[in-house]
């Protein structure tokens, strides 16, 4: 890419919509709080769930923004962190009473350990920080596709070793019965640190080197920017927070196997990036919620067989991938900064 | 044969040839000098189709061509040797001859015209079977205009052609380059060495940042003060 | 443990049957990527495509084998084209990362409408009878099928070779992989080239569809993905770019798959599938051109 570099300090600053000024954000952050309070109350469990995924949603998409459409690394092993974050929290947090029951061959002082939740969920975003500093600094040099597809390895890899080391993880089946420690406050509170650190992120001189590297590395290096460090930290603060969207995620679900953190949540995220619009914090969050709500509240009633205007539609099974894909490409054809992009 | 009016190219936002009019008649060599990044690739590649004018128009043989499909216009008889020579590397001399007669009939037979080729350029039928990545730039230059030539063009557009060439290649390149002129093949010659060009031109352009400073026949312009002073080191 | 020269010709004979199917897909991908710089990640799924349609013309037109075959390929091409022409056509100048996920998406698409229109259980395969046989040679046992695979396949990378070196078309996207713009200079009208490249890639998919479903005696939506998937690794470990680096990467990836699986204890070998992608990323770290690759510039 060699488009000359046109950022100015003054631009950046106005770049995030809506929250320009103390009061806005006071007001915004206000109203927020009363939905919650009133959803929480009011809804019952299956929208209070839906409420809750889309906070993750949020969580998980807001860091993928970081790393793709901020930063310009385009990883596909979101999923792979997640993973590492639930399993992390799931075999930290198991109430001990089960735990031998269901993990008979797993070593005895981890079959002896139950933490809080927040001090498992801490360990796991640290435990994909690891993760993402050992694959980050040989894959991070790759470009394009090749990188894309590097760290969709990474989920892989990931996959195979939760499908296979049975006596953690016990394989395929996974694991179930996890505390239901993911509720509205949580979730929310979580969002909003998310939201923050990022905003901070983006507006701070690191912000402004990852967008140099987006633009053209090559020419950000030759201006000083130290691109493998500040494309290491993108990366890592991406997979911190893909692990705490895991671990709430798990405990939302109450049980996690791989499949759940494999091609398909790795495409549904790039689906929440595309559409919403990748490069804002904004786009990440209407991504989330169009992509989250949508397939649950319309689409899923087609696979069912849904009547229509008197008529009885056939069962549709695999109706909601075919049309959100589709969405996907007609998004991308048509308007490829998504709904909020830049 | 060749007649452009007018024509604004823009590259992104970059205003790249500004309102630039300019004509080549059947049998002239026409020269377009100027400065590195002075347009003159642009406006090459503006008339081969490769980029597409924003207002102004190209008409060529009559017709117009301003937005006709790139690949369409060889076959008309426009053919372009690109900047950088640009010889498909990985295959062979002989191959990319044939890629340059790509647009010939299949009925055509085209050996006689890679003989006319070898007679012209010697060294290439040596070097026959190796992959043209492996010639020398002199070398690689010749190909890229019998390549050009293959497609049997009425107007040859030459890209810098002795842009890192030395003196005795240079030397060649010219004199090829008129005899072309003397096959009754129509030449717009886009070159950064001034002085030979205007040389063998009949007449000649004058780029500067995107918009023609300058016109008028060879001579005239070999003895003007400013392009002396400008790009004849004078 | 030790292991007869019987188990190991068979098992070197499976490998490379599996190779085959693995080298006519990935040479599907590299003649696409070599063009434009795409990794058209719904590849995978024209195998699927080819073989659902090879039984349908089987089971429900009781049509020959070759003629199913012969006309499973036409079908596959003209998804392939449509394909092309609808999802990817539009995108050719976006960037690499852009087309990826389209093709991702164009995927996913493709394996939901088929569990939509088709079901989403497997379906059993059948073969001819002169295929499922088991044939002698010198004391062992060889499947047919492998047998014919195998011939099959070289037969048309041969004839894949010979069209690439010696006809006009060939040696014209040569030149356009190597050079969009000098190509067009030469009056090669691209839109043709990638279409060409399309049906060739989509006709080897459908034949490599057809071999995979009669290896594995059942087909189901889903079934191409990861074939397309481990095809991709091997275009690349060979060279993506690079016909010959795809039939190799497609050799090694087969051989490698069985003798992993046919002579590693049990527990390892469910990690068959880690495995290949560290493979990619190894190959990406150290040699990224693959064995047969070539490097790409990048203009600065």
């Amino acid at each position: 890419m060699n488009k000359p570099l046109e950022l100015k300090p003054s631009q950046t600053r106005s770049r995030l919509s809506g929250m320009r000024s103390k009061p806005a954000l006071a007001i915004y952050a206000g109203v927020l709080i009363l939905l919650l309070i009133v959803a929480n109350f009011t809804l019952n469990d299956y929208y209070l769930r839906l409420v809750n995924l889309v906070g993750i949603n949020i969580i998980l998409v807001v860091s993928l923004n970081l790393t793709n459409g901020y930063t310009g690394i385009f990883s596909l092993g979101h999923a792979g962190f997640m993973a590492v974050g639930a399993y992390t929290t799931a075999l930290l947090t198991y109430p001990l009473a089960r735990k031998p029951l269901l993990f008979p061959q797993m070593p005895a002082w981890l079959q002896q350990i139950e933490l809080p939740f927040v001090v498992a969920m801490l360990i796991g975003g640290v435990l994909a920080v690891i993760c993402s500093f050992l694959i980050g600094f040989s894959v991070l040099k790759l470009r394009g596709h090749y990188l894309a597809v590097s760290t969709m390895g990474f989920m892989v890899i990931i996959n195979v070793l939760a499908s296979n080391l049975t006596d953690f993880t016990r394989g395929k089946s996974g694991i179930s019965g996890l505390p239901k420690v993911s509720n509205i406050w949580w979730v929310y509170a979580i969002v909003a640190i998310t939201i923050y650190f990022v905003w901070r992120l983006l507006h701070s001189s690191y912000g402004r080197a990852m967008l140099a590297i987006r633009e053209d590395d090559l020419a950000a290096e030759a201006m000083g920017v130290k691109v493998v460090r500040h494309k290491m930290f993108a990366f890592a603060s991406g997979a911190f927070f893909a692990a705490i969207g895991g671990s709430l995620y798990g405990h939302l679900i109450t049980s996690i196997n791989p499949s759940m953190f494999s091609y398909s949540m790795t495409f549904n995220l790039v689906l929440m990036l595309v559409i919403g619009g990748s490069g804002t914090i904004s786009g990440a969050v209407l991504g989330s919620i169009l992509v989250t709500l949508i397939p649950e509240l319309l689409l899923n009633k087609l696979e069912r067989g849904v009547e229509l205007f008197g008529v009885q539609l056939p069962q549709m099974y695999g109706i909601s991938q075919v049309l959100m894909s589709a969405a996907l490409i007609i998004t991308i054809i048509l308007r490829p900064k998504g709904l909020l992009g830049k | 044969m060749l007649k452009v009016k007018g024509i604004n190219v823009y590259y992104d936002q970059i205003h790249a040839l500004k309102d630039v009019s300019l004509e080549v008649r059947q049998g002239e060599l026409v020269a377009l000098l100027g400065a590195n990044g002075a347009g003159k690739t642009t406006t090459l590649r503006t008339l081969s189709g490769l980029l597409k004018p924003k207002s102004g128009s190209i008409e060529y043989m009559g017709k117009e061509i301003t937005s006709v499909p790139a690949h369409k216009i060889v076959s008309m008889g426009m053919a372009h040797s690109p900047e950088g020579r640009q010889v498909f590397a990985q295959l062979t001399v002989l191959e990319n001859l044939r890629m340059g007669a790509y647009t010939r009939p299949k009925s055509d037979d085209i050996s006689t015209d890679i003989e006319w080729i070898y007679s012209l350029f010697p060294v290439l039928k040596q070097r026959e079977k190796l992959p043209a990545g492996a010639l020398s730039g002199g070398e690689q230059q010749m190909l890229a205009m019998g390549r050009a030539l293959m497609s049997k063009p009425s107007l040859l557009l030459l890209d810098e052609p002795s842009l890192g060439l030395a003196p005795i290649m240079v030397e060649k390149i010219f004199e090829v380059i008129q005899l072309m002129k003397k096959s009754d093949i129509t030449v717009l010659l886009v070159e950064q060495n001034a002085y030979e060009s205007l040389l063998i031109a009949d007449r000649a352009y004058v780029l500067e940042t995107g918009s023609i400073k300058l016109e008028g026949p060879a001579e005239e312009l070999l003895h003007n003060s400013d392009i002396q002073k400008a790009y004849l080191g004078g | 443990m030790v292991y007869s020269a019987d188990y190991i010709i068979q098992q070197l004979v499976n490998g490379l049957g599996l190779g085959s199917v693995y080298a006519l897909i990935a040479i599907g991908y590299t003649l696409v990527y070599g063009i434009l710089r795409l990794i058209n990640f719904a590849h995978g799924d024209l195998l699927m495509i080819g073989s659902y349609a090879a039984m349908a013309f089987t089971l429900n037109l009781l049509l020959p084998f070759p003629v199913a075959i012969l006309l499973s390929i036409a079908v596959t091409v003209m998804i392939g084209l449509v394909v092309e022409r609808a999802a990817y056509r539009p995108l050719r100048s976006k960037p690499e990362e852009t087309t990826l996920v389209t093709s991702f998406a164009v995927s996913i698409l493709i394996q939901n409408l088929a569990t939509m229109i088709l079901s989403p259980q497997p379906r059993s395969f059948q073969v001819p009878s002169y295929l499922s046989n088991m044939v002698e040679v010198g004391n062992i046992d060889f499947s047919v099928m492998n047998i014919a695979i195998i011939g099959l396949s070289a037969l048309l990378l041969i004839a894949l070779t010979l069209f690439i070196k010696k006809t006009k078309l060939g040696i014209a996207m040569r030149a356009t992989a190597e050079n969009m713009n000098a190509s067009v200079l030469m009056g090669v009208n691209i839109n043709s080239i990638v279409r060409t490249a399309f049906i060739i890639g989509a006709g080897l998919a459908a034949v490599a569809g057809v071999m995979n479903a009669g290896r594995y005696g059942r087909i189901e939506p889903m079934m191409g993905f990861v074939p397309g998937l481990k095809a991709f690794v091997a275009a690349v470990i060979g060279g993506i770019g690079s016909l010959p680096g795809a039939a190799i990467g497609g050799l090694i990836l087969g051989f490698g798959e069985i003798l992993f699986v046919g002579f590693l204890p049990p527990e390892l070998s469910a990690y068959k599938d880690a495995f290949v992608f560290l493979a990619l990323i190894v190959v990406l770290l150290i040699k990224p051109t693959g064995i047969f690759g070539k490097a790409e510039d990048r203009r600065v």
